[in-house]
């Protein structure tokens, strides 16, 4: 018996195929609209900032600051909206310096440039024994919890401290983000709000040690809490 | 077994031209009453789930080309093809009727791509395209062809990236795993060695970073998907393909320690010869002992199953 001769013993009709099709178009087209309905009900407000990023203090304590330079084409790969590039010497420490690099984007796209994807990308390794997360006090609030990652090439160490906020988000988007399924800040399929992330670098040989670091934090999220919008969430894991 | 050749009417006729099994299985479709409705009709169905899971889609093209976790996901629609090319050779199905089926499959991915846009979850968007598109399926050829390409289409559950925060739980554990047992097996072979998480410290304070692509997590993806292929395609007890598919953790994890041990062993005598175009066709050796390792587990099964009375049919 040959295929066709099969297929011809058990036609369907026309009639039926169309209501078929007709019920797979119309809960797809619904799908659609319902898609575009939902889509505009949920709308998120991406909040701006604040004030300007240039606005935080150039002196943090003991830590004073200098803009830095950005490479043009990492400013536009960043996607973000407004950006800080500074490094920050420690005074009476000749070399110890760490460099603090902080943007916002009003759709949240900044939060894919997290160091989980940069630094491997740029042959760095992350270094497990390196990475933690800790819990940072600020001498004017609540601690916060930031992540400390490490990462090598060769014989060079690069440690960073990092963190994000979410702007505009509800109870739900937060709650989901934090379980073990979801996108997380980098790898992000969609972000509904607007977004800040910061990250410290402090390279292995600048002589810096986790208190340091912890100081340094504490002060700038003091400093730069006037220009966060009110409505967020924060988050560590990169 | 049916084949999608047309019968030659006399002997000047041209040699018929053959087509793939679904390709002729849709060709004949084509050509019966109701069958352009049926095509036309789930053709334009499925345009509308590809445009509804448009972002789902774009997400699988740009990790499959950008992370080498999923590289292989350009190569699981192709492989999802050749099992229902393979299906389509046993002839068109019986009509069981599945409306209310496929209705409910296509409601629910949607729901699923609805939820998504609340909440940011891809995976669960991912995984409600796949619905979608059984429920397109069901719809359209019935509940009888679900059952007979339902492999087909779970196979594509291979092509979803697992979301990153769960793809390094898993890794994380296993990337330690794979630096301790390396260890061990090097101190037990008379190289001395010091493991501090995924640093291994060698004789003359030469270090070694196992990295997260030696986790065996990137191999642990393909072997799942090729032991799953062969479970498949093997006509086999049941037991013999669960065996299989479930040889795809040990053995990864295997290959990756044999690759472990061969790093730290030729980094103890030349760190140069670990790296670079070296490193890659040790990765590349590796992975030919952990298909090597497959063989021999077949072999292995293969003994037993000759052994027992009556074997069970292959049930595909």
């Amino acid at each position: 018996m040959t295929m066709t001769t099969k297929a011809a013993t058990e036609p369907i009709s026309p009639g039926t195929m169309t209501r078929r099709a007709a019920i797979g178009l119309a809960i797809l087209g619904g799908g659609l609209a319902a898609e575009a309905a939902v889509d505009r009900a949920t709308r998120t407000e991406r909040p701006p900032l604040g004030g300007s990023l240039a606005g935080v203090p150039m002196v943090l304590g003991d830590w004073v600051g200098k803009d830095e330079p950005v490479d043009p084409e990492i400013a536009r790969e960043s996607q973000a909206t407004e950006y800080l590039n500074r490094a920050y010497s420690l005074k009476g420490r000749p070399g110890a310096q760490l460099w603090l690099w902080i943007n916002y984007s009003d759709r949240g796209l900044n939060l894919r440039h997290s160091p989980e994807i940069c630094l491997p990308s740029g042959g760095w390794q992350k270094a497990e024994a390196l990475t933690k997360v800790v819990e940072v006090d600020r001498p004017g609030g609540e601690a916060q919890r930031v992540s400390l990652l490490g990462y090598e090439k060769g014989d060079m160490v690069q440690r960073i401290g990092f963190w994000y906020y979410i702007f505009g988000e509800g109870r739900v988007e937060r709650f989901v983000r934090g379980l073990p399924i979801s996108s997380r800040s980098s790898h992000g399929r969609t972000t509904r709000g607007s977004g800040l992330t910061a990250e410290v670098f402090y390279p292995g040989d600048a002589g810096l040690g986790d208190a340091e670091l912890r100081d340094f934090i504490g002060r700038l999220l003091d400093a730069i809490e006037p220009v966060l919008p009110e409505d967020r969430a924060v988050y560590h894991v990169p | 077994m049916a084949t999608s050749t047309i019968s030659a009417r006399d002997d000047d006729a041209p040699a018929p031209r053959e087509l793939p099994a679904l390709a002729g299985l849709l060709r004949d479709g084509w050509a019966l009453p109701g069958g352009k409705v049926a095509l036309l009709g789930a053709s334009a169905c499925l345009a509308l789930l590809a445009l509804a899971f448009r972002s789902t889609l774009w997400h699988f093209a740009h990790v499959w080309s950008t992370d080498p976790n999923y590289s292989h996901g350009f190569l699981v629609p192709l492989i999802s093809l050749y099992f229902a090319n393979m299906a389509a050779k046993e002839g068109p199905t019986r009509q069981v009727p599945g409306v209310a089926l496929g209705a409910s499959l296509l409601v629910f991915a949607l729901l699923g791509r609805l939820a998504t846009i609340v909440v940011p979850v891809g995976f669960a968007s991912d995984l409600a395209f796949l619905t979608g598109l059984a429920g397109i399926l069901s719809l359209f050829a019935g509940r009888a062809a679900l059952y007979r390409y339902g492999f087909a289409l779970t196979f594509l559950v291979f092509m979803v990236p697992l979301p990153i925060h769960l793809y390094t739980t898993i890794a994380t554990p296993l990337q330690l795993l794979v630096s301790k047992v390396a260890a061990t097996i090097l101190n037990g072979a008379g190289l001395p060695v010091l493991c501090e998480g995924n640093h291994l410290t060698l004789p003359g304070g030469v270090r070694m970073f196992v990295a997260e692509a030696c986790s065996g997590m990137r191999q642990l993806t393909g072997f799942l998907a090729l032991t799953t292929a062969v479970a498949f395609l093997t006509p086999r007890p049941r037991w013999y393909r669960a065996v299989l598919i479930g040889s795809a953790i040990p053995v990864a994890l295997t290959a990756n320690v044999a690759r472990v041990v061969l790093t730290g062993w030729i980094m103890s005598h030349d760190p140069r010869l670990a790296q670079g175009a070296f490193h890659t066709l040790e990765g590349l050796l590796l992975m030919g002992f952990g298909l090597a390792l497959l063989r021999l587990e077949c072999a292995v099964l293969n003994v037993l199953v000759d052994e027992e009375p009556e074997p069970v049919p292959a049930a595909a």
